[in-house]
């Protein structure tokens, strides 16, 4: 599987690529250190899966995923962040990408995530909480996208033109907004 | 050192595995640096640093149970060979200073590792300081300020002990917790906070839970 790299710092790169490069099956096509170069890459890898940073300089890395979903050919997308909780799982879902992978996860893990997809199960509670916050009339496109229902069938299912589903997905994360990065000490 | 030696031989301390494992790519592919530890946290960092199979250590400054500040100041004040580099996400003064006063001899950015790591090894080696020039700028406006104003560099109002026990509250520890960790009565970790409290002029927790974030001591 081709594989495409958009963190910002040299370290996370080189050793996300040298983790990948001793995978049998897995190999890294592209690396980039911003939302623009990533982009780029992703967008003439055919078919790929990308690894994006949820931090980027020029961008988020959320916003960077959705992008690439409109490409002809859009990659899976795994977000990979220091800052992972269940908001971010939800947010990242109606990005269009397959999941959330915190920087904590072992190597090991990590890369049977990019074999497999990352699995975890939404937080219901999230979901919940971040449905509260939106547009009532999202909420079916939350509710399918959460349950991994893709693109096509959802603009079937609703009767919605590509364009309007997309641009619902935009609003959706504009107003779930960054600032939703819960502080992990918020809750003491 | 008494002889100089061929390579100089490195701990890595930072909390993501895949981050040490680029560093180590970094740095091993340089003849004169070799990483002969790697370390998961800033207690590890201090135990394995203490170590004298290790010249430099070059430390995450966000970690779990101590951060690299602290990790720092533990290992510069108990061994005075050992060479102390900071590693930081965060292009910030506050970090840098504090990097400074914990005998740091260097603060590179995360964002230009692959650049700067092997250059502040070097330096750090040799016994230079090593920063990014922003950082050298940050130092200079501070500087200057001061001496416009007829200041002293103000000593830390916190002792380390007390600056150990800010983080560990920050991090939702309980008393007994701390207490066990630092392996202090419940009553003494007790005592500390409330002079904590009273030198800060802070009223509690949420107060002092912000006070740790500006300080670097916890990740916001």
């Amino acid at each position: 599987m081709d594989i495409v790299l958009v963190d910002d710092h040299p370290a996370v790169r080189a050793g996300l690529r040298g983790l990948i490069e001793d995978e049998d099956g897995l190999r890294v096509v592209a690396s980039a250190a911003t939302a623009r170069e990533g982009f780029e890459a992703i967008a003439d890898t055919q078919l790929g899966l990308a690894v994006v940073d949820l931090h980027l300089p020029d961008d988020d890395g959320l916003s960077l995923c959705l992008r690439t979903q409109s490409l002809p050919a859009p990659p899976r997308v795994i977000i990979y962040s220091a800052f992972a909780d269940a908001g971010l799982a939800v947010r990242a879902v109606i990005a269009g990408a397959e999941g959330v992978l915190p920087k904590a996860t072992p190597p090991r893990v990590l890369l049977d995530a990019l074999h497999n997809g990352p699995r975890a199960e939404l937080d219901s509670r999230a979901l919940r909480a971040l449905g509260e916050r939106l547009d009532p009339a999202d909420l079916p496109i939350l509710g399918m996208l959460a349950h991994g229902v893709d693109s096509r069938e959802i603009e079937m299912t609703l009767g919605l033109e590509p364009a309007w589903l997309e641009a619902r997905r935009w609003a959706m994360l504009t107003r779930l907004g960054g600032q939703s990065r819960r502080h992990p000490l918020a809750a003491a | 050192m008494t002889s100089p030696r061929l390579h100089t031989r490195i701990m890595l301390a930072d909390d993501h595995a895949v981050v040490r494992r680029g560093l180590r790519l970094v740095l091993e592919g340089e003849p004169d640096l070799r990483v002969v530890a790697e370390v998961g946290d800033g207690a590890e960092a201090v135990e394995r640093g203490m170590q004298d199979d290790v010249d430099l250590a070059v430390l995450d400054i966000s970690m779990p149970r101590m951060t690299g500040l602290q990790a720092a100041r533990e290992l510069t004040s108990r061994r005075s060979d050992l060479r102390v580099l900071i590693l930081s996400m965060h292009d910030n003064e506050q970090y840098l200073f504090e990097a400074l006063r914990a005998g740091a001899s260097g603060y590179v950015l995360k964002s230009v590792a692959d650049r700067d790591l092997v250059e502040a090894c070097r330096a750090t080696m040799r016994g230079e300081p090593f920063l990014y020039p922003g950082a050298v700028r940050s130092l200079m406006r501070d500087f200057v300020e001061r001496a416009r104003r007829g200041e002293t560099p103000s000593d830390d109002p916190l002792t380390p002990r007390e600056v150990e026990i800010v983080k560990l509250i920050a991090e939702a520890r309980t008393t007994r917790e701390i207490a066990g960790d630092l392996v202090l009565s419940e009553k003494t970790v007790e005592r500390h906070r409330t002079n904590i409290l009273a030198k800060l002029g802070m009223r509690d927790r949420v107060e002092l839970v912000r006070y740790a974030i500006r300080r670097g001591l916890v990740e916001p």
